[in-house]
């Protein structure tokens, strides 16, 4: 995966619905059609840092099966966080197609 | 800046978040468990490592590098509250060091650099008359000079004039002598302070007769007046003479060339003389802006140039030319010229004190190197990473140079408070010494960094593989012996740069202390009597006061146990006044140069004293009660004007022949006495009855038990009470005292030799210790191989000596050198005497000698077969 795209990925993910930790890496993974595997190891990291960062917020809530679950959403600086990070992303794709687009 | 923050808050919510983060993780596993069927413990396994897991995420949150930090340095303290004198060595050994350079340094910086605390100091220049052909590189300047300076300069934006002078401050209760300035107007603005109260002197204060204007020093205020806040207006005798006190000056506003400061300030008398003669000034000037002191002095020679010509100024007594010339000086200059060469010499000792509590905390570490890397090495075998296991080394290492450190400014502030109270009179103008920080933070970065370098250096083997096996057989490589040796020659050689010097201080004074002072000590008090010249004007009655006062004092005391003279032994400064031989040319500069210090003596004195009258007689009877214009003189002059004839019957003069001039008759010769000081020979003296030349301050010379008691005080008073009786000591104390500075300056740098002797022997006996340990193996197979115990101390013994003789001859040049920088204290010592250097150098060696082999000494126990078995 690109440096930093795990975080957008997972500012995309919440910017549909709130999700506890579970939940995300199910989603990217649905999404991705299988591509995408996000690891315990770098998912909880990545969500302590991105609150740390005052991007996402969390509480406990009760989950369908009612049970407890902390869950993940965006903040506003996080919306914020998530339109730049997409225009740097697609700039950072198309840069790549470029380079590898036969001459 | 705010992530830091945001951390550090978090940081104290620590166990929550972990909380938090293992019920997220056992959320996760369980639904991973139940959503693919598996059981939760294999599901765990797909999970992954929480424990690591959790350590990233605390990463993210935490600061891990900080946390390291704060846990080695607990784990340091521990390591190193367990060997407490290892530790406390080691930080002895940079707090010493640091102490004295930053004292030392922070004095030198106070005093060479900052602390002149007037406005703009670095323009301020003190502008003096010489008569240099006369022996006088300062000479005071006259009104009508200093009217002159003012006046054709056009280098200074002003130039003040002052006087010090000792004053008789009297009370109802009681008279006083304290140290007062006579002053122009304009000094106060020159110099840039400021009034506390009231006003200053203005150009036109009375200064003479009665209702004189007077300003108080601040702490004069404080001490005399109570800090009264309507201390303005009211009214103080002084020299009997009533002032208006007319303001207080600022707090921490002291100014004085020399001796005290001043706690009173008057205006003086600057009407012009046309005789060019009246004056006792001092001058100080603020250059203009752009000029420099050189440039200053080059224009004043000019003008003294002009004034030499149209007033034949600085005519000598005899009509001859003395050398009259302009001297500008910065103020620095004169007020701490003269310290320069003690601080410089401290300044090296010191960091000579600081290189050896350096090397010998090397030598601490190197000690405890072979306990570490068994730590260490362990630490990394179970999986610490060599990055961690580095900065817990280097955090280690830090511990005692930090602790040092911290010891070392609280030395620091201790001794900066200590000498500001001590009142040195060098000092008394500066109101506070502060911290030098740049020279703390200097000597602290450099014993943190020796303490890193000393204790992870013998440990660098721990990150080299190949290094491993010779760690294992116990056989210390060639680059050991190498810094083995260095580090011996280093101490040896700090320890022999300061050890001639101290000897040599140490002869200077013993020298001093038997030098033959020419009077009798023992027994003997005095104190000094200064009477108002308001009241007692004329010669006769000045002499009729003490002449009352001496036989009061001895139908009290009895005829032979009191006597007066016009100055003590061992208070004059250095020059004397000119005199004339009746019938020959003045001669400045022969071998003994024709100026003598005037004594006026009351009957007995040289009884009393046990002076020697080596030829002609005493004074009698006669010429106390009428004027016979008679002298003694002391044997130097004698002998270096009449050295191949008697003296007495010869006729002589202070000053030049002038008409009406009456001619002293020399009628007895006497030995010398040490008038200046015990180091310097003694000039000619001419001791006069009191009553021919009667002065205002005279001092009583009593013999016996009692010396000066209420008693005698009751006497004085009882003749005038607003007579002073002051700085009463005994004759042994004028003497002790005289030799305050020299037994100071000895017994600091005694101080500073013994320190570093004892650190460098320490040091000598810790790396045999060490090396012996290290050579065990080697030595064991040694003796194994036929080697006797007494060859093998021997051996170590030799290497050891090699080393500190070669430290021994570099440190003996650096000896030299701060030996020279010390040569105006030394006395009747060369700073090349053969002698200081041998003494030092055995001294030196055998320390170095006996620490080798008591450190060897555990070899003797070495049974080589228990060594070389034991892996």
């Amino acid at each position: 995966m690109l440096p930093g795209t795990l975080d957008l990925l997972i500012l995309k993910t919440l910017s549909r619905a709130p999700l506890h930790g579970y939940g995300i890496a199910q989603q990217i993974k649905l999404t991705s059609d299988d591509v995408l595997d996000v690891e315990e190891g770098s998912l909880y990291p990545a969500l302590q840092r991105l609150e740390l960062k005052k991007f996402v917020e969390s509480e406990w809530r009760m989950t369908p099966n009612n049970r407890r679950a902390r869950f993940y959403w965006l903040s506003k600086a996080g919306r914020k966080r998530l339109v730049e990070s997409e225009d740097e992303f697609q700039k950072l794709v198309g840069a790549v197609q470029k380079v590898l687009r036969p001459a | 800046m705010r992530g830091f923050w945001r951390r550090l808050t978090h940081l104290r919510r620590h166990n929550e978040l972990a909380r938090r983060l293992r019920e997220e993780l056992d959320f996760h596993t369980d639904m991973k468990a139940s959503e693919s069927g598996r059981p939760v413990n294999v599901a765990r396994r797909d999970v992954g490592n929480s424990a690591r897991i959790m350590e990233q995420a605390h990463d993210v949150w935490s600061m891990p590098a900080l946390e390291h930090i704060a846990l080695d340095f607990r784990y340091a303290w521990r390591a190193l509250a367990k060997s407490p004198a290892f530790f406390l060595l080691a930080a002895l050994g940079t707090t010493l060091g640091v102490a004295a350079l930053t004292t030392v340094l922070s004095v030198a910086s106070t005093a060479l650099f900052h602390a002149v605390p007037y406005r703009d100091a670095d323009r301020l220049v003190v502008v003096s008359d010489q008569l240099l052909n006369l022996g006088f590189p300062r000479f005071p300047a006259t009104i009508a000079n200093y009217l002159d300076y003012r006046a054709q300069n056009r280098v200074f934006e002003d130039v003040a004039a002052f006087e010090s002078r000792a004053m008789t401050v009297a009370t109802s209760e009681r008279a006083e002598r304290i140290s007062g300035m006579m002053v122009s107007s304009n000094l106060l603005s020159l110099l840039g302070g400021s009034m506390e109260q009231g006003r200053w002197i203005s150009s036109d204060s009375n200064h003479g007769g009665h209702d004189r204007a007077v300003v108080l020093g601040y702490d004069f205020w404080r001490s005399r007046f109570g800090g009264d806040a309507g201390a303005v207006g009211k009214r103080i005798l002084i020299d009997d003479v009533s002032c208006t006190v007319i303001g207080v000056l600022k707090q921490g506003f002291r100014f004085r060339l020399s001796g005290e400061a001043p706690q009173v300030w008057l205006p003086a008398n600057l009407d012009s003389d046309p005789a060019r003669l009246v004056g006792n000034f001092r001058l100080i000037a603020r250059l203009t802006r752009g000029v420099s002191p050189e440039a200053a002095g080059a224009q004043m020679r000019v003008v003294a140039t002009v004034l030499r010509q149209r007033y034949r100024t600085g005519m000598g007594p005899h009509g001859e030319d003395g050398g009259y010339g302009i001297a500008v000086v910065p103020l620095r200059e004169e007020l701490y010229g003269t310290a320069r060469p003690t601080i410089y010499a401290l300044a090296i000792a010191s960091g000579i004190l600081l290189l050896l509590g350096l090397t010998n905390t090397a030598v601490l570490w190197l000690g405890r190197a072979s306990a570490r890397r068994q730590e260490a090495g362990v630490r990394m075998a179970l999986g610490a990473s060599r990055w961690r296991v580095g900065q817990q080394l280097v955090i280690e290492a830090l511990m005692p140079a930090l602790t040092g450190g911290a010891l070392a400014l609280v030395l620091t502030l201790v001794a900066l408070r200590g000498l500001q109270t001590a009142h040195l009179s060098e000092f008394s103008i500066i109101d506070q010494f502060s911290v030098d920080y740049r020279v703390f933070g200097f000597t602290m970065l450099l014993s943190a960094g020796v303490g890193v370098l000393s204790g992870t250096l013998p440990l660098r083997s721990l990150f080299r593989r190949e290094a491993l096996a010779q760690e294992r057989t116990g056989i210390s490589g060639h680059g050991e012996a190498r810094t083995r040796r260095f580090l011996i020659a280093i101490q040896v050689g700090l320890a022999c740069a300061l050890l001639p010097p101290t000897v040599l201080l140490v002869e200077s004074l013993l020298a001093l202390e038997r030098v033959d002072p020419g009077f009798r000590t023992a027994n003997v008090s005095t104190a000094l009597v200064t009477i108002p010249g308001s009241k007692y004007r004329t010669p006769v009655q000045i002499a009729g006061y003490y002449q009352r006062l001496e036989s009061d004092l001895r139908a009290r005391l009895g005829g032979e146990k009191v006597t007066l003279a016009s100055q003590l032994p061992l208070s004059f400064g250095a020059g004397g006044d000119p005199f004339s031989i009746e019938g020959r040319a003045f001669r400045a500069s022969g071998p003994v140069p024709q100026f003598a210090h005037q004594i006026q003596v009351g009957d007995g004195y040289f009884l009393l004293l046990r002076s020697p009258i080596l030829a002609g007689r005493v004074f009698d009877e006669r010429d106390f009660s009428s004027s016979t214009d008679v002298a003694i003189v002391n044997e130097t002059l004698a002998r270096g004007f009449w050295p191949n004839e008697s003296a007495v019957g010869k006729r002589i003069l202070i000053g030049a022949p002038r008409p009406g001039a009456k001619w002293m008759e020399i009628v007895g010769i006497v030995g010398d006495v040490h008038t200046t000081q015990l180091s310097q020979a003694p000039l000619p003296q001419i001791y006069r009855p009191f009553p021919q030349a009667p002065t205002r301050t005279m001092a009583l010379v009593v013999a016996g038990g009692g010396g000066i008691d209420a008693d005698l005080e009751h006497i004085v008073r009882s003749i005038d009470s607003n007579v002073p009786l002051y700085q009463m000591k005994s004759m042994e104390q004028v003497v002790a005292t005289s030799l305050d500075r020299p037994r100071f300056r000895t017994q600091l740098f005694s101080a500073y030799g013994l320190l570093a002797f004892a650190l460098a022997a320490f040091g000598v006996y810790s790396l045999s210790i060490y090396s012996g340990i290290r050579r065990r193996r080697e030595f064991a197979l040694r003796t194994a191989l036929g080697a006797t115990t007494l060859g093998l101390v021997g051996m170590m013994l030799a290497d050891t000596m090699r080393s500190a003789c070669i430290g021994a001859v570099v440190g003996f040049a650096v000896a030299f050198s701060i030996a020279r920088a010390l040569g105006a204290f030394l006395y009747g010592a060369k700073p090349s005497d053969f002698a200081a250097y041998a003494i030092a150098g055995v001294m030196a060696l055998s320390v170095a000698g006996v620490a080798g082999f008591l450190g060897s000494r555990p070899l003797m126990k070495i049974d080589p077969a228990v060594v070389l078995r034991g892996e």
